[in-house]
């Protein structure tokens, strides 16, 4: 589904990644963990488009999007969901899914408001709710609920659970449960290791812009040693 | 000091919240996203108006005072965001909060670079932040930055220390850190500490005492085994656990 | 650069000819104000809609209004009058002029969204000359009046007065397209984007949509609405080259008191400025500019974010890190020393020529250094800082020549003077920030620009004050080059050693981080007014030491372009260190001064320069040969 080879990527004059390559398949879920500054979040913003890659390739069903466009990377259907959520605040509930409303796929059922109330009921009580008077917790479902709309094939959650409270991230478990359910593959930077094993079957570590470690969630949950090298845990 | 008392009235965020905080006292304020603890914090140091209640420090009404002027009778803080003076060096960030809090602001000739060098270094040598002194706070590491904010906050010789989400997006071996070395400063000089935070590791930990908000209204306060027992907390807060590393 | 008022606009803005009768014309008053405020707001609402999605301050947007009312000139006058082919012709330029606006950005602005802010607004700023210098080859120096149709000149009777039909045509024209406006945004996809580009654009372009397409649809929108305001208010006025700055600076102040982004805000501000405008030449007829600014100033300090607005949100990646200021590498200060010693010696050596070029770029070093005060550590971008300088220029030629003392009681009231206007206009202006903050300033110039203009008894008006000459023993261009030299390097070092100065960390400091500066407590606001006054002060000495080089003062000492030319020293020269706008100075002085205002297209010219260099340089002259330089250092 989404293959990334020696991806290289620049911030300023500080060179953030130095070489990560990794890759998923269609249907799974990867967290990549790693402390803050290791190159989590500009990977994800490599891959949207965001930030330009000075050198690396990245192969998303086939077709090499590195150094592309965001909105023409958002149309192949990779969908990204930021660190810092951006939920446009001006904007009612309604009016930021249709934001991110993109034509149906082929084979794949289309996300509608419906649908994404079913996964987040929170939101559907709050249509016509400005962005900007939701709970960080109602912040991050509308912002993934936001993201669903144009029916990725892949998601990227940047931090789904970070400063929300331990009773929403296990909503957040649900819901992505639910949406690998739909069809969608799952890749998630995460700090929070527990709320990481419950909901990804494979890992990769980064470290200082490199890719430290790969493998089964299960194999890092078995061995402590491995978490205490790289996470500090 | 004399502790710490508020409440509130009208406002939704926060309604009818009264507390103390005694020196020396570690007091963790934690609940859901959205529960006013922002908002109880931003009243505590000034940022917002209080629309009733009042806010008592050491006997002295600070209720409804600018953040500048609550900042000089002893309230020090650190924010969820960082935020600090990215474009002067580590030492000149502590040196200008050493300036301010003795007033030595309005002098336009004579060099800043020796004023308060000496006091500006022993706190920075304190905070393990000296091998860092002359580079720009802009290009620190995230946990460095997190140490110069609470080294700036601590140059005004507060009485009360406010810290939001101190350890949010540290590495969990500096979280340990950090809260040893605010436990250190409560005992060692006397300062009450008020934190939140969401590791509930990190408030279980090191708080004294917890206090749980939601939607505006205190629900529960004790200690560690009381606030983990509670089935309230447990319900609109804590969950069952899975993500949290089960208590 | 030299401006004028805007002739007479029949019941508008006018001061000399004969005003109506007071008390009985109140309701024609009263209508015809509101018929302003028709255009007026066409023009805000396009200039806040496109700066709300492109975060770019449109300088050119009056250049825009300028081409409507050519090109409204143009199509009306081929085509027959009756009420329907006006309409026509109304459509045809808004469509004109949306097209031109597309090409723009297409063609450049595109090209400069990462750029900078302020080189933003300098870009657009060369947009406008090179405008003028094309609108004046294509359709003359001289105004174009309509020839005004019957049913342009018929009048309704409305409680016994006589009201021109047109003006009420106007006043049902705003709120018709507020309405439009309003629907268009919140009824349809597109302005659901638009209203999330104006967030957040780069969270638009991740979720999937074209932000270029978006991009040029809203500016031809704007470009549309700004022709359309320029082509209706023909029949009113004339189309002429004072069009553009005129109604870019009514425009900002109408922005900044509806509060940025907000269309309702914008057209109650609208209201507002042209009901109080045309009552204003009843009860004040010397001060309708002045006035504007009072009302500009009084909604500030009750609503500081204007009449609808909100407090702007920190956009999207706009936090830019500020390079730390550094004091200059002992290389540099040798050859400061070495430089202070041959300008030192120069009189002896040199001819009365060069020596004249020398003390204006002395002038220039020190107006540049004051407003690099401003805008680097103090972080406030000014947009007007001509305007101290006038005030300076104007306060030495007073003394001179009005209240008969000397020069140096002249150059004494100078940054006083200067500074006192600085303090009071600053009380407004650093509660603000980025791009408002250097709207007022500009607004706040083109003000002081006015009033000087207006202030015909004190200051000549346009003919200026005229014998402005140094003190006998300074009379001897070299004693007075001595004395300029003393003078500029002695204020330009003594704002650098405030800079290192405990004040001048604590003003960095809140440049940095208001937060964290208020919450060690330390009272920004006062910090950057004492700043603000500072360096007006200086630029007051500039301009006072200026009127007695040139020997008179004129309102041209305020325009624009000479507020242009201080940002071009700064960002020439780089705002990361003192020595910047003193380089900055220097090489412009030389450069513009004696090669570009050779020529007679010299606005086109530096117009294009200014494109130009920003196209080369996005991120500033001075940043892009310190990337270069480092990059050969890797290599």
């Amino acid at each position: 589904m989404l293959r990334v080879d020696a991806l290289h990527a620049h911030y300023g004059r500080a060179h953030i990644l130095q070489g990560v390559s990794f890759s998923v398949a269609k249907g799974d879920a990867l967290v990549l963990l790693g402390r803050n500054g290791a190159g989590k979040s500009t990977t994800f913003k490599s891959l949207i488009g965001l930030v330009r890659p000075t050198s690396g390739r990245i192969a998303f069903d086939g077709q090499d999007i590195a150094g592309h466009e965001p909105h023409v990377i958002a149309r192949a259907g990779l969908g990204y969901v930021p660190e810092e959520r951006r939920i446009f605040t001006d904007l009612t509930v309604m009016e930021n899914l249709e934001v991110g409303r993109l034509p149906a796929r082929d084979g794949q059922p289309p996300w509608t408001p419906e649908r994404l109330f079913g996964i987040f009921p929170n939101l559907a009580a709050m249509r016509t709710r400005p962005g900007g008077r939701m709970s960080g917790g109602e912040q991050q479902m509308l912002a993934i609920a936001r993201t669903l709309m144009g029916n990725p094939r892949l998601i990227l959650l940047d931090e789904p659970s970070e400063g929300l409270a331990p009773v929403i991230v296990e909503q957040m478990v649900h819901a992505i449960r639910a949406m690998r359910d739909g069809g969608v593959t799952v890749v998630l930077a995460e700090q929070n290791l527990h709320f990481a094993l419950a909901v990804a079957d494979h890992a990769t570590i980064i470290e200082k812009g490199r890719i430290a470690w790969a493998g089964r969630v299960a194999e890092l949950q078995a061995d402590a040693g491995l978490r205490e090298t790289w996470l500090a845990l | 000091m004399a502790g710490l008392h508020k409440s509130f009235g009208g406002v939704r965020a926060v309604e009818d919240v009264s507390f103390e905080v005694a020196a020396g006292e570690m007091l963790a304020l934690i609940g859901p996203n959205g529960a006013g603890k922002s908002t109880c914090f931003n009243m505590l140091n000034g940022q917002i108006r209080p629309d009733g209640g009042s806010i008592r420090l050491a006997g002295h009404d600070i209720t409804g005072q600018k953040p500048r002027r609550v900042a000089r009778q002893g309230v020090g803080r650190t924010f969820q965001i960082t935020a600090t003076f990215a474009s002067m060096t580590v030492r000149e960030n502590v040196q200008v909060a050493l300036l301010a809090h003795h007033r030595r602001i309005w002098r336009f000739l004579r060099p800043a670079g020796g004023e308060f060098r000496a006091e500006a270094e022993a706190l920075l040598e304190r905070l393990d932040l000296l091998p860092q002194a002359e580079r720009a706070a802009g290009i620190l590491a995230y946990g460095d930055l997190k140490r110069l904010e609470l080294a700036v906050a601590l140059a005004g010789a507060p009485r009360l220390l406010l810290m939001d989400e101190p350890t949010a997006g540290m590495a969990p071996a500096e979280r340990v850190a950090l809260m040893r070395l605010a436990r250190t400063l409560a005992t060692g000089t006397g300062l009450a500490i008020l934190f939140t935070e969401h590791d509930m590791d990190v408030v279980f930990g090191s708080a004294d005492r917890i206090l749980v908000l939601n939607r505006g209204v205190l629900i529960a306060a004790g200690n560690a085994d009381t606030i983990r027992a509670d089935p309230g907390v447990r319900e609109v807060y804590l969950g069952s656990g899975v993500t949290t590393g089960g208590h | 650069m030299s401006m004028a008022l805007p002739p007479c606009r029949r019941t508008k803005r006018c001061g000399s000819c004969a005003p109506p009768e007071p008390v009985s014309a109140l309701l024609v008053q009263l209508l015809s104000g509101l018929s302003g405020a028709s255009s007026l707001f066409l023009v805000a609402a396009g200039l806040t809609v496109i700066f709300g999605v492109t975060r770019v301050v449109n300088f050119s947007h009056g250049s825009l209004t300028m081409l409507g009312a050519y090109l409204g000139w143009s199509i009306l006058t081929r085509l027959p009058r009756g009420p329907e082919y006006f309409v026509l012709g109304i459509v045809l330029t808004a469509l004109a002029t949306a097209g031109i606006g597309a090409l723009i950005e297409m063609l450049l602005l595109r090209r400069i969204y990462r750029a900078p802010e302020l080189l933003q607004l300098l870009f657009t700023f060369g947009i406008v000359l090179v405008v003028q210098d094309a609108a004046q080859f294509l359709w003359g120096p001289n105004d174009l009046p309509l020839p005004r149709a019957p049913w342009l000149r018929s009048f309704v009777t409305i409680a016994g007065e006589r009201v021109p039909f047109y003006d009420l045509v106007l006043i049902g024209i705003g709120p018709l397209v507020l309405a439009a406006l309003w629907l268009l945004f919140t009824r349809t996809r597109w302005g659901t984007l638009v209203r999330a580009a104006t967030q957040d654009r780069e969270m638009v372009a991740a979720l999937g949509v074209d932000q270029r397409r978006l991009f040029t649809t809203v500016f031809a929108l704007g470009a549309g609405l700004a022709g359309m305001g320029g082509a209706l208010a023909l029949p009113d006025a004339s189309a002429n080259l004072q069009i553009d700055l005129n109604i870019i600076t009514d425009a900002f102040v109408v922005v900044v008191v509806g509060g940025l982004g907000s269309l309702p805000g914008a057209f109650l501000a609208s209201l507002l400025i042209g009901v109080l405008q045309s009552f204003g030449i009843v009860l004040f007829p010397q001060a309708t500019l002045v006035l504007v600014f009072v009302i500009m100033a009084a909604v500030l300090v009750v609503r500081p974010n204007g009449l609808l607005g909100r407090a702007p949100a920190v956009a999207r990646g706009a936090g830019q890190g500020f390079a730390a200021i550094r004091p200059a590498v002992p290389l540099l200060l040798r050859l400061g020393a070495a430089a202070l010693v041959l300008a030192v010696l120069a009189p002896l050596a040199v001819g009365p020529f060069v020596l004249s070029v020398m003390t204006e770029m002395l002038i220039a070093m020190l107006f540049a250094a004051s407003l690099h005060f401003m805008m680097g550590p103090g972080g406030m971008a000014s947009f007007g800082h001509a305007a101290w300088f006038g005030i300076g220029a104007y306060a030495a030629a007073f003394a001179v020549k009005g209240l008969a003392l000397g020069m140096g009681a002249g150059l004494l009231l100078a940054p006083l003077l200067a500074g006192v206007a600085a303090a009071l206009f600053g009380w407004f202006v650093v509660r603000l920030s980025g791009v408002y903050l250097a709207m007022l300033t500009l607004a706040f110039a083109q003000i002081v620009w006015a009033a000087m203009f207006q202030a015909v008894e004190i200051t000549g008006g346009d003919n200026g004050v005229l014998g402005v000459w140094p003190a006998p023993w300074a009379a001897d261009r070299r004693v007075f080059y001595w004395l300029v030299l003393a003078l500029c390097v002695g204020a330009t070092l003594l704002l650098r050693r405030v800079l290192y100065a405990p004040f001048g960390y604590a003003l960095r400091a809140s440049r940095d981080s208001e937060l964290r500066a208020e919450a060690i407590g330390l009272d920004t606001t006062l910090l950057r007014l004492a700043a603000f006054t500072l360096a007006g002060a200086a630029a007051g000495l500039a301009g006072g030491l200026a009127a007695f080089s040139k020997g008179s003062v004129f309102p041209g000492f305020i325009s624009i372009s000479r507020s242009v030319d201080g940002l071009l020293m700064v960002l020439l020269g780089g705002v990361q260190s003192m020595a910047g706008p003193v380089v900055g100075a220097v090489a412009y002085t030389g450069l513009f001064d004696l090669l570009l205002l050779a020529t007679d297209q010299w606005r086109a010219m530096l117009g294009l320069a200014i494109i130009v260099l920003v196209l080369v340089f996005p991120q500033g002259i001075a940043g892009s040969i310190h990337r270069l330089w480092l990059r050969g250092r890797e290599a």
